[in-house]
Parts: C-alpha cells; sequence; structure tokens
C-alpha cells in the first residue's frame, strides 16, 4: 500500500452492524481493514468508497418511498382541509362554537358534504372518493379510510 | 481484547504452523480475528456434526449469536497429505489423502450455510499443487457466495509466510460482504452506513465527484 491521502483512524471499538439471516450482528470495523504495516490506518478515500458501495436493501427502499408518499401526502391541500375541518369538529363536540361553525360550513361545501349531517354525525360521514387517503400501511384487506 | 472479531477457521495438518502457535497470545489479542485451527477433514466433519442444529435452530433470529460456525474466513493449506505413519488401529478416515483435501474441506463447509458470507483463502508452499484437477475443479464449481481468494496464487511465488496472509483476510472478507449484500444474503442498515461515514469522515465533503478526499484523524 502507497502513502495514504487521507488517513483516518479506527477506533478499537468502532464495528459495522450487520443483519443477517440469523440476526443482527457486529463486526469489528478493524477487521475489515487489518494491515499491520498500516497500524490502525486506513485511508479515508478507499473507507468512503467500500461504504458507498452497499446498496439499501429492498425493504429500505420500500419504506423510503412510503414515508416519501405518506410525506406529499401530509403536505396536501385536501390533507390540511382534513385536518382543520377535524379540529373543527372536535372543538365544537366540546361545546367551543365560535368560529368553528364558519369553519366546518365552508369545508363542507368545497368538499360536497351535508353541513348539518355533518355536524350531527361527523363519524359516520362518507368523504367523496378524491378526498380519501389511503391508510398507512395499505393491505388487501383494508379499506380506504372513510372517516374524517 | 478486540471485541466482535472475524471468526477464521485455519485447516493447517502441520500444527505448527497453525496460527496460534505463530503468535504470542497477546499479539493474537491484538488481531481482529479469532482463530479456531483444525488439522483434519474429521476435525471439520465433527464440528459439523455438534452445532450444524444449534446454527439451523438460530436462523431467523433476532440477534446473532454463533461463536463458531458458520466462519467468516477459511484460511486453508491446499493440501492436507503428509507423510506421518498414522498406527493402523486409529481412528481415521480417507478424506484427508484426498487432493487439495484442505480447500475442498473448507470450500464444502462454507456450502453448508450458504446464506453466511464467507471467503476462503487457500494457500501452499508448492505451485505444483496449484495444478491439481481437484484444485482446478473447485475452482470451477463454488457458488458465487463463496469468495475464494485465487489471487493467493501470487504471493506463494513470493514466499509464503502467515503473516502476509492476515491483510488478506480483510480485504477479501470487505469483497464477500459486499458481493452478499449485492445477492441480498446480508444488508448494511442505511443509517449505519451514514454513522460510519459522519463518525470518520466527518469532515468530508459529498461523495459526489467533488470530494477532495480530505478526511482527518478522529483521534
Amino acid at each position: 500500500m502507497g502513502q495514504m491521502t487521507a488517513p483516518v483512524m479506527i477506533p478499537i471499538e468502532e464495528t459495522m452492524a450487520i443483519s443477517t439471516a440469523w440476526g443482527r450482528r457486529k463486526i469489528s470495523l478493524r477487521a475489515f481493514w487489518y494491515d499491520r504495516d498500516q497500524g490502525q490506518q486506513v485511508d479515508s478515500r478507499d473507507l468512503r468508497e467500500w461504504l458507498d458501495g452497499f446498496t439499501p436493501s429492498n425493504d429500505e427502499l420500500l419504506a423510503w418511498q412510503m414515508a416519501l408518499r405518506y410525506f406529499r401526502l401530509r403536505q396536501s391541500e385536501q390533507s390540511w382541509k382534513r385536518y382543520q375541518l377535524s379540529r373543527a369538529l372536535q372543538a365544537m363536540a366540546k361545546g367551543k362554537d365560535g368560529n368553528n361553525i364558519k369553519i366546518v360550513t365552508a369545508i363542507c361545501q368545497e368538499i360536497g358534504l351535508d353541513v348539518q349531517q355533518t355536524m350531527n354525525d361527523p363519524k359516520h360521514i362518507s368523504l367523496p372518493a378524491n378526498w380519501k387517503y389511503p391508510h398507512l400501511i395499505s393491505h388487501p384487506t383494508t379499506k380506504d379510510n372513510d372517516d374524517i | 481484547m478486540i471485541q466482535y472479531p472475524l471468526k477464521v477457521l485455519h485447516i493447517e495438518n502441520q500444527e505448527q504452523q497453525h496460527v496460534s502457535n505463530k503468535f504470542k497470545p497477546s499479539q493474537l489479542e491484538e488481531l481482529p480475528f479469532i482463530f479456531t485451527c483444525i488439522r483434519w477433514p474429521e476435525d471439520a466433519e465433527q464440528m459439523l456434526r455438534i452445532q450444524r442444529e444449534d446454527v439451523s435452530a438460530q436462523h431467523g433470529g433476532q440477534e446473532y449469536a454463533l461463536p463458531l460456525l458458520p466462519f467468516d474466513v477459511y484460511l486453508a493449506d491446499l493440501n492436507l497429505r503428509d507423510d506421518t505413519v498414522i498406527p493402523s488401529d486409529f481412528n481415521t478416515t480417507q478424506a484427508r489423502h484426498a487432493e487439495a483435501a484442505g480447500l475442498t474441506t473448507a470450500a464444502l463447509m462454507a456450502c453448508n450455510f450458504m446464506q453466511h458470507p464467507a471467503c476462503i483463502i487457500p494457500y501452499t508452499a508448492y505451485t505444483t499443487e496449484l495444478e491439481a484437477p481437484q484444485y482446478d475443479l473447485v475452482k470451477r464449481l463454488l457458488p458465487d457466495s463463496v469468495l475464494v481468494d485465487w489471487e493467493a496464487e501470487e504471493l506463494i511465488s513470493k514466499g509464503f509466510n502467515i503473516q502476509t496472509l492476515l491483510p488478506r483476510i480483510s480485504s477479501q472478507y470487505r469483497k464477500v460482504i459486499r458481493m452478499a449484500a449485492r445477492a441480498g444474503h446480508v444488508s448494511i442498515p442505511y443509517m449505519e452506513l451514514r454513522r460510519l461515514l459522519q463518525q470518520l469522515c466527518s469532515s468530508q465533503g459529498p461523495s459526489d465527484g467533488t470530494d477532495d478526499g480530505t478526511c482527518h484523524d478522529t483521534n
């Protein structure tokens, strides 16, 4: 091995966790980079290239996609309206009418819900298809969320 | 003593050549490897017989708790033949007399645990042994999940020394763990990779080609 461009010291206690078919395992990072001539120093470029060479597992990729999907749903205008409607209905249930009647009326009209029915029985109203959103973990046996 | 070392099986019929006899105990403790030394295929057979069930039972578990089998690395003397006169009543088999018995023992042991990344580092003091048909056969038929350091041939021509093989344990295992990750046998959690990159190369920029490789010593 020639001169290192940027040596980095691997601490004796440093490990790398690996998921295996026999469970989660830790391996000393020094075991991956043992070189008696170089002591415990590793060329940081080699280390980075090696670590960068590991690609995420399919499970991790799916988890990222799901997280991104729900992040986008959460940022949507419809999500914000649903949240405002739920909050206003919950406040009304506690006797805080105030401005909430106006909010519920406005949002119900925009969504296309019966205002009076929504106020009287909010748990049993059904959102129009374009205002529904799927459960966090979709499963063939579950139905899309009908509740507000 | 280093925690969480790699598990190395050293297959060598000459006991004085065992790694455990080449280093002082204090030196062995400083290595990030833990060695188990055996001499014959029969020793490997016994290990498999005793431990295979335990290994199977732990498949699918949460925490890896396998102190011996399956091994990560097999450091294998290519041939296990010697001139020792074996007493006629000695309980032995013909296995050790097979061609390339050390390499074959390592390969067959590794094939017992296909999802467990493993690499084999064969060595011999005799270049002529590399021409053995059995060596050629194993070389051709081993599955991709078992990596064999065929380049060890180069080391032999430079003069064999067990100490020169130790860095190869690291370099070969680095390769095999990446191969196993690509094949889906193991995975390194993304957050673990991020943690290591940040911890060891905290002052480095993104690796997008503009990276100047600056990484300062963390100690």
